[in-house]
């Protein structure tokens, strides 16, 4: 019947609202801080086959083809576009930007899957003890620790990670920690768990630690920190696509509907 | 009489089946690399050339009748989708005709895909990003990369990394004949018989941080839709009316 028609519109529909529900937490994070936008990636389901090509007909001929009716489309993931955002200028000192791949990794809650979280996004704070911590509600500690000197003066971050404090009273600048970046072999298969925060996961696969410079890390930028890459024009895009493939295919919904109303009213 | 009755449900089952395939297109008119199907109806031969060992019929004039009209295949229209640029360097398209060669379900199966949304998965495998299936060198075998270095797919697949000096290159397969596609579903497709695979032509290019979108023309579709709901309510129509003239005859052949 017209039911299978109906079905794949509706799967239609349906995979088309969860790309609405993406592209709408995309745009919403269009100011955020180091954010990085998702994309749906869909695929077509199964094949109902009513006749398998290479079948014999009456006359013994073979089909050339088969019939094959497709029965819809699902969403297959949704994809994190892990593409560098701008830098912005701050000219803080305790805003950080990584230019290239890698992120920084973070102590969450232990109840938090293994206790460490990753961000992309470099706002640090300097917390009663001295750490560095990022600009969250909770607060979360930079891993390693790295600790400031409570009479520093001046506080300078170089491009391969090492945090050089000037004390007071000095003139000489003297390292107190160097930041690590956590490299990932599948970045996109990251838990995101809020906050700009990321979590390793088996398709991640595990974290690598190296110095910011070392091949599978980028470089550190002071004084700077990374605009979310969600470009708005491109998401307006997807927007105006999503909405008026959901109409096409409600039309399809539409033209089952009609069908279905014709075989009921074929006997009078 | 009641021939006709049954000419008119079988052009309203092939429509059916028409727009079921066209809602399908439609539904993916979003998904990468989608072909859309094309639903292909034929009318069939006439009642006596259909079955030979049919016993003639009685009546000369129902020898020449037609027979009405059947689905005669589904076939994949393989014209290439838009291309549209991304951030991602694992997204790779294919201009021109041919397909990526993916691993298949079963051991020494391969599978054909027009989607090229490719990641590297935790062990560093080039992957499909949908189902994970490892995508497949010229040489058949799995394609390791180090995730730590960028890397640059060329125009014939050769994908190289760091300094250029180590290249693999994508597997790529063409099908001479499009009948012989078979779609899995997952934007996979495999094809009916092992000869049907043929080497790439030349002309195609593989080009990086580029995705192919979904094939389908809403418009084709759209028109498809209407023409196939407006033949089905004409072959309605002719059921009605053959339905009236069968309740005419059996109120003639009422005894008072």
């Amino acid at each position: 019947m017209a039911i299978i028609a109906l079905h794949s519109a509706a799967s239609g529909l349906q995979a088309l609202s969860t790309q609405l529900d993406v592209i709408s937490n995309n745009l919403a994070n269009a100011n955020n801080n180091g954010f990085k936008s998702s994309r749906v990636n869909f695929e077509d389901l199964i094949y109902q086959y009513q006749q398998v090509p290479g079948t014999k007909d009456e006359l013994g001929d073979t089909r050339p083809t088969g019939i094959a009716v497709g029965l819809g489309t699902r969403v297959a993931g949704t994809q994190l576009d892990m593409a560098q955002g701008a830098p912005i200028t701050t000219g803080r000192q305790l805003d950080v930007c990584i230019e290239g791949d890698g992120m920084f990794q973070m102590k969450v809650l232990p109840s938090q899957g293994n206790g460490l979280a990753y961000t992309r996004t470099g706002s640090f704070f300097i917390n009663d003890q001295g750490n560095l911590v990022l600009d969250s509600q909770n607060g979360y500690m930079l891993d390693p620790q790295i600790k400031v000197p409570a009479n520093t003066t001046d506080l300078s971050i170089t491009t391969d990670g090492r945090v050089m404090a000037t004390v007071a009273g000095t003139n000489t600048q003297q390292q107190v920690g160097q930041i690590q970046l956590a490299h990932f072999t599948n970045p996109q298969g990251l838990l995101q768990i809020g906050g700009n925060m990321y979590q390793q996961t088996d398709a991640s696969g595990p974290p690598t630690l190296v110095d910011p410079g070392q091949p599978g890390a980028g470089t550190l930028l002071q004084g700077a920190i990374e605009a979310s890459n969600v470009d708005p024009v491109t998401q307006l895009v997807d927007l105006i696509k999503t909405q008026r493939t959901f109409e096409l295919n409600s039309q399809s919904i539409q033209a089952a509907d009609q069908m279905l109303q014709t075989v009921a009213n074929l006997r009078h | 009489m009641l021939y006709g009755l049954y000419l008119s449900a079988a052009g309203m089952q092939a429509q059916e089946v028409r727009q079921s395939i066209i809602s399908n297109n439609l539904a993916n008119a979003q998904t990468a690399g989608f072909k859309r199907d094309l639903a292909m109806m034929q009318s069939r031969l006439q009642a006596s050339q259909e079955d030979p060992k049919m016993v003639p019929y009685a009546v000369p004039t129902l020898r020449n009748q037609g027979g009405g009209v059947s689905m005669s295949g589904v076939g994949v229209d393989l014209t290439q989708g838009p291309l549209e640029q991304t951030h991602n360097q694992t997204d790779v398209a294919l201009d021109g005709r041919g397909f990526f060669e993916v691993k298949g379900a079963k051991d020494g199966e391969v599978n054909l895909t027009r989607d090229g949304r490719f990641l590297l998965n935790q062990d560093g495998t080039l992957v499909t990003a949908g189902s994970g299936r490892p995508v497949l060198s010229s040489d058949g075998q799995p394609i390791v990369l180090n995730p730590a270095l960028p890397m640059k797919v060329m125009a014939d697949g050769t994908i190289t990394q760091g300094d250029g000096s180590t290249g693999v290159k994508l597997g790529l397969t063409d099908v001479a004949d499009q009948k012989d596609l078979v779609k899995l579903g997952e934007n996979l497709m495999t094809v009916s018989k092992k000869d049907a695979l043929t080497p790439m032509s030349g002309t195609t290019q593989v080009r990086q941080f580029t995705l192919e979108q979904s094939g389908v023309d809403p418009i084709v579709e759209i028109v498809g839709m209407m023409e196939g709901q407006r033949a089905f309510e004409a072959n309605a129509k002719l059921i009605s009316y053959q339905d009236t003239t069968l309740s005419e005859l059996n109120t003639i052949g009422k005894v008072a």
